[in-house]
């Protein structure tokens, strides 16, 4: 009997309201006449072709209009509505907005941050041919790597392109430092050492010269742009001369070009560039033909059609090249460009970040946004109860649900977008000081990624917030909300009490590790280094032909002043890793033993213990074959007596003899143990039993001059050494470190990163505190009658404050019991990579856990106390 | 101003509805079309038609009278505006106009 209910539902989806009644009034109309004249069926089937007939472009159209004109409408009111009811609520719009914003300022930060970081390198076009070779050894019994490294050999990178048809180019990569006259004055710079092909494989900008050529005559060098400006102005720098010192020589060469090394996204770089030949005056002939020393970093091209994984030849090659002992294989393997910067497992002379180091900034950034968006969540949920009149009053003048969602989505996009820009802006200005605090310079390029991700996070917590906000409210019945009924339903509670635990867990946790990092840091400059670093000052010699006269005479003069106590000179020096010697041994374990090269005044200048037998005479008489040795040494070959002992070694022709054993002090970082050490006057006493080594300084003499200053001005003394210094060695500049800034700086790093998760856990910390602050605030409000009436029957101010605050506490007391397991764990694990470590205290723990109490308690009670503390006769009057 | 052109069928409704008076409502149209004319037209049609002539500024409409057999719903009544008249008077007299010249041009076609 009457028209087909899908077909007008159907007409009442797609047709406007105000057209509705109307039409559909007509065909009702016209259903019933056809219904008399032509039946049921018929009827039926007309209403059906006119509602489709209806479903047209023009009644659409309508629709369409209308639909936007009643949102745009809607939406102003929405947004009024919005602003209105923050200007009212203004400590939860502070709230909410201060810590959104913080947190996507930080977000974006760290996002800038990483992406910087990961562009490294990839500016070059060919970043996935190009490989560099590292070379790995390979206990064949235990199948454990013995040694591996990304420092090779020099002939390496020619002999494979000879051999294997899939490598196209190859290029060697070394530095050593040398000294550049400018007006005749010295400056002491870095030069680097490449193959032509260096030029062709690598896409570093040329500005000036010709990419073809530039690197053809062995007199030839390029310059960066910086250091083409240093050595001449504004002048063209093309086919000027450089008067360079390169060991004990003297090379007069020629500007072939100027280049742009890319600094801040080249993992590999550098000043000046030589050709490799030029490395000859720096090491020995042969090493260029052998594979027992390594010096470079050996680059390949690979072919297209090659997959680093076909290079059989790498792992032939290795094996017929170098004796060594029956049960070591060495391999040769390949690392692609593109991932170096981020590589740190093998490593040579190009830049890396760990990429432990993007983890932590990364899970940082989550944190933070986590405990941000758990504050908005819980905030905006319980606030949303503060207005449940407006709900009910809206219900009741017949407010549908649909209109309630997007009153409050309205809301929560009103308030993330705002944090949205708020925080860019603020990511904008704190980039400094960011760039400061993790040492890394950044450019502020958000680039079309950064914006989407940025807008996509702000998008998904307003959609996240604005629809647990209107969940919450629109299932309230109108009567409820009009009453005032101010109690979530259970589950709400619960769930927005968790997220309470959940937000202080991880803030817990990050104090603590940052309490732990600063303990570590502390406690590794505080230890005992077994040597005093204190007012010593290393003095590079230079290169030069007589460094032990040098030493000698400026031992005398400088001895002369009474403030400076004491003059030694040493091969290696506190900035770089010492010297390893590895010694073959007759059952082919190789041992590896830290070496240096020192006078014998070292252990008196370095205020080194000396536990047994006697320091270097300095008459000198067995000079060549005296040594000392570490604890370590001793302990590491279990002697008991270890002046019977001579160093093992399958290759040794001649004798030393160990005179002494000193103290073990730390020459390496704090994250190794103290390791076997040998100290000499000459390499001639161990030389001969040498089977390979990796070096910074070779060949093995002293290189800096260590000096021991007494008490008193500092500067004084400096001007005087450098006067001396000028005297005894006119040619080369006064170049000095102090040793305890040098270990200042080589854990600058860590550092960094204490102070990094310092900041990153203050931010984290602060703005739970405000969510506990809001939340506390809401939960009082509600209870503001009940305070009234308990006051009047007499309940004591104190009682009172216990009560509000009694379910903080135990959340709190919550999170403290889940952070504490996770911290410790998580602790121990970042600790284990230092060999010298602090142990981790339970009391500690316990301690920022109950100081985080007492803080959130504090604040909480402050809070109660002003309700409490109120005359009753206003509490109760309130609405 | 810009003059708005009528199509045969919206003119057609457009008088109906000036005819019709104070009862021109969908189904009264449909139905006097019918009648008058002998011509089937289709209800949901002759909506869409009503709408655009509103939307032109032709006719204006307004709800009221509801009856049982409706379900209860009102009917939308339209009335012609008095732009809506000067349009149709203005297609009178183009229509005269161009009736009247119509012998010559058979003349000259015979």
């Amino acid at each position: 009997m009457t028209p087909p209910k899908w077909s007008i539902r159907f007409l009442e989806w797609f047709c406007p309201e105000d057209l509705r009644e109307g039409i559909l009034g007509d065909l009702q109309e016209q259903f019933e006449d056809n219904r008399h004249r032509l039946g049921l069926q018929k009827a039926r089937l007309l209403f059906t072709w006119n509602v489709l007939r209806l479903f047209h472009p023009s009644i659409l159209f309508r629709n369409h209009l209308n639909f936007n004109v009643m949102n745009w409408s809607m939406l102003k009111s929405h947004l009024t509505v919005a602003v209105r009811s923050m200007i009212k609520h203004k400590f939860y719009a502070v709230i909410n907005l201060l810590g959104l914003s913080l947190s996507v300022a930080f977000i974006f930060l760290a996002y800038l941050f990483i992406r910087n970081e990961l562009s490294y390198d990839q500016f070059h076009s060919k970043k996935d041919a190009i490989c560099r070779v590292y070379s790995r050894q390979i206990n064949t019994e235990t199948q454990q790597i013995e040694r591996q490294s990304a420092i090779t050999a020099i002939p390496l990178g020619r002999d494979l392109a000879e051999e294997t048809p899939g490598i196209e180019q190859f290029t060697r990569y070394a530095s050593n430092s040398c000294i550049i006259l400018k007006d005749n004055k010295p400056y002491r710079e870095v030069m680097h050492f490449v193959d032509p092909a260096f030029l062709s494989m690598f896409d570093f900008p040329f500005l000036k010269g010709d990419r073809q050529t530039a690197l053809n005559q062995p007199n030839s060098v390029l310059l960066s742009q910086e250091m083409a400006e240093k050595y001449f102005g504004k002048n063209d720098p093309l086919g000027q001369s450089l008067k360079v010192t390169l060991n004990d020589s003297n090379l007069l060469v020629v500007v072939s070009g100027v280049l742009d090394p890319q600094s801040n996204r080249s993992s590999l770089p550098f000043d000046f560039l030589m050709p490799l030949e030029q490395f000859k005056v720096v090491v020995s002939e042969e090493s260029f033909d052998s594979y027992y020393y390594g010096f470079v970093e050996n680059y390949v091209l690979l072919n297209k059609n090659t997959s680093p994984d076909e290079l059989q030849a790498l792992k032939i090659k290795a094996d017929e090249t170098v004796s060594k002992p029956e049960n070591i294989k060495i391999e040769y393997g390949l690392q692609a460009l593109s991932g170096l910067h981020t590589e740190d497992e093998i490593i040579g002379n190009a830049l890396y970040t760990s990429p432990q180091k993007l983890y932590i900034m990364l899970a940082i950034a989550l944190l933070v946004l986590i405990v941000a968006g758990i504050n908005f969540i819980t905030l905006s949920t319980s606030h949303v109860l503060n207005r449940m009149k407006e709900v009910g009053v809206r219900k009741t003048l017949g407010a549908r649900k649909g209109q309630l969602k997007r009153q409050f989505m309205t809301e929560s996009f009103l308030v993330t977008l705002c944090s949205g820009l708020v925080g860019m802006t603020m990511a904008r200005f704190l980039l400094p000081v960011f760039e400061d605090i993790t040492g890394a310079p950044i450019s502020f390029q958000p680039g079309w990624e950064g914006i989407a991700l940025m807008v996509s996070l702000t998008l998904s917590i307003a959609i996240l917030t604005g629809w647990l906000k209107s969940t919450v409210l629109v299932r309230l019945s109108a009567m409820d909300a009009l009453k005032g009924n101010m109690i979530l339903p259970r589950r709400n509670r619960w769930f927005n009490e968790s997220l309470v635990v959940l937000q202080f867990t991880l803030s817990i946790i990050l104090i603590i590790g940052a309490v732990n990092i600063r303990a570590q840091m502390k406690y590794l400059q505080k230890k005992d280094l077994g040597y005093d670093e204190e007012r010593l000052l290393e003095l590079s010699i230079g290169e030069m032909e007589d460094t032990r006269s040098v030493v000698e005479r400026f031992r005398n003069l400088a001895l002369q002043d009474n403030r400076i106590l004491s003059v030694t000179a040493s091969m290696n020096n506190s900035r770089e890793p010492w010297t390893e010697l590895i010694f073959a041994q007759d059952d082919g374990n190789p041992e590896k033993i830290f070496y240096n090269q020192v006078t014998p005044e070292y252990l008196e200048t370095m205020d080194i213990e000396l536990l047994e037998g006697e320091d270097f005479r300095k008459e000198a008489q067995n000079a060549s074959t005296a040594i000392l040795v570490n604890e370590a040494l001793v302990q590491h070959f279990g002697w008991e007596n270890p002046f019977d002992q001579q160093i093992p070694g399958s290759n040794f022709s001649e004798g030393h003899q160990i005179i002494g054993v000193v103290k073990n002090f730390h020459f390496s970082t704090m994250h190794d143990q103290i390791r076997p050490l040998i100290l000499t006057l000459d390499l001639e006493s161990i030389g001969s039993g040498i089977t390979g080594l990796s070096t910074y300084v070779w060949p093995a003499n002293v290189y800096n001059l260590v000096v021991r200053l007494g008490p008193g001005e500092l500067q004084p003394m400096l001007d005087q050494l450098e006067g001396v210094w000028k005297q005894v060695n006119p040619e080369q500049p006064f170049v000095f470190q102090f040793v305890d800034e040098v270990l200042e700086e080589r854990y600058a790093e860590e550092r960094r990163w204490g102070k990094t998760t310092d900041w990153a856990s203050f931010l984290a910390i602060f703005i739970a505190w405000l969510g506990l602050m809001g939340m506390m605030r809401l939960s009082i409000q509600k209870r503001t009658k009940e305070v009234g009436i308990r006051k009047v029957l007499g309940a004591s101010t104190p009682g009172l404050i216990g009560l509000l605050s009694r379910r903080f506490l135990w959340l709190i007391v919550i999170g403290n019991l889940i952070a504490w397991p996770v911290a410790w764990l998580l602790m121990g694990k970042w600790l284990e990579s230092f060999s010298y470590r602090i142990e981790l205290n339970p009391l500690l723990f316990i301690l920022i856990g109950l100081v985080v109490l007492v803080i959130s308690l504090a604040s909480i009670s402050v809070q109660s106390l002003r309700l409490a503390s109120s005359n009753p006769v206003k509490t109760l009057k309130f609405e | 101003m810009k003059k708005s052109y009528l199509g045969e069928f919206e003119e057609l409704v457009l008088t109906m509805v000036a005819i019709l008076g104070e009862e021109a409502y969908g189904n009264a149209i449909v139905e006097s079309i019918k009648k008058e004319l002998e011509r089937k037209v289709n209800l949901s049609a002759v909506h869409i038609t009503l709408y655009r002539l509103e939307d032109k500024g032709l006719v204006k409409s307004e709800m009221r009278g509801a009856t049982a057999k409706r379900g209860g719903r009102r009917k939308r009544y339209f009335q012609i505006t008095n732009t809506g008249k000067s349009q149709l008077l203005d297609l009178q007299e183009q229509r005269q106009k161009l009736w009247k010249m119509l012998p010559k041009l058979q003349f000259r076609y015979l």
